[in-house]
């Protein structure tokens, strides 16, 4: 993993148009603004890992229920 | 906020979607194809993934049926690599069917009708709305 040190109103820069700006740390909190194109998605992490285990989650069920239909009609 | 009742754009059974990115959980499945499901007259439809249809397939069903869809359209088309007009939104939640079926108003998938480009959305809001509780308006 890199580790970078930065203060308030400082950013990194991830490849050529994705820009993370520590707008304001507080306590143990870190406030950061994003810029990106529109094309890249944008996460806080357990969002996105909420919303993997939900999809996979809607897969099988959807998979179960489309067995359970073609035993039917069977 | 905009009433999702004026997102009124379908998208046609056997058309095609492309999701660029893929979804969460799913980043290589790109291309679905919808179907209706289980019947043509029912609301549900089925996203099937052209290159795996045996292994993934999602139940959607549109934001305008569900009682609690509270989904800022702007917010969602903002978020959309290709989407230029509202009227050519067209968003579904994922359903995820069984005894106790759960919708996802955390993540809808918003399609720009125009161009046939989808994307998962996540808005704003706790991650257990990824599974709320499905209730269908009357």
């Amino acid at each position: 993993m890199l580790v970078l040190t930065r203060r308030a109103n400082q950013s990194i820069v991830i490849g050529n148009d994705v820009v993370v700006t520590v707008l304001e740390v507080r306590g143990d909190q870190v406030r950061l603004g994003i810029t990106a194109p529109r094309s890249i998605d944008v996460h806080r992490e357990e969002v996105f890992k909420a919303l993997q285990e939900a999809n996979r989650d809607a897969v099988d069920a959807t998979r179960d229920a489309l067995d359970a239909a073609a035993v039917t009609d069977a | 906020m905009i009433d999702l009742a004026l997102t009124t754009a379908r998208v046609a059974v056997d058309a095609d979607i492309v999701f660029p990115d893929g979804l969460p959980g799913f980043p290589d499945a790109h291309r679905f194809r919808v179907r209706s499901w289980p019947r043509p007259d029912e609301p549900f439809a089925l996203l099937v993934d052209v290159d795996a249809p045996d292994e993934v397939a999602f139940a959607v069903v549109p934001a305008t049926m569900l009682a609690e869809a509270r989904l800022d359209l702007l917010e969602a088309a903002a978020a959309h690599p290709t989407l230029r007009d509202l009227a050519d939104v067209v968003v579904r939640c994922i359903v995820t069917p069984g005894h106790a079926p759960t919708v996802n108003l955390l993540a809808p998938i918003v399609v720009d009708r125009a161009t046939g480009i989808a994307r998962q959305v996540a808005l704003d809001g706790p991650p257990d709305a990824a599974r709320a509780p499905l209730v269908l308006l009357p």
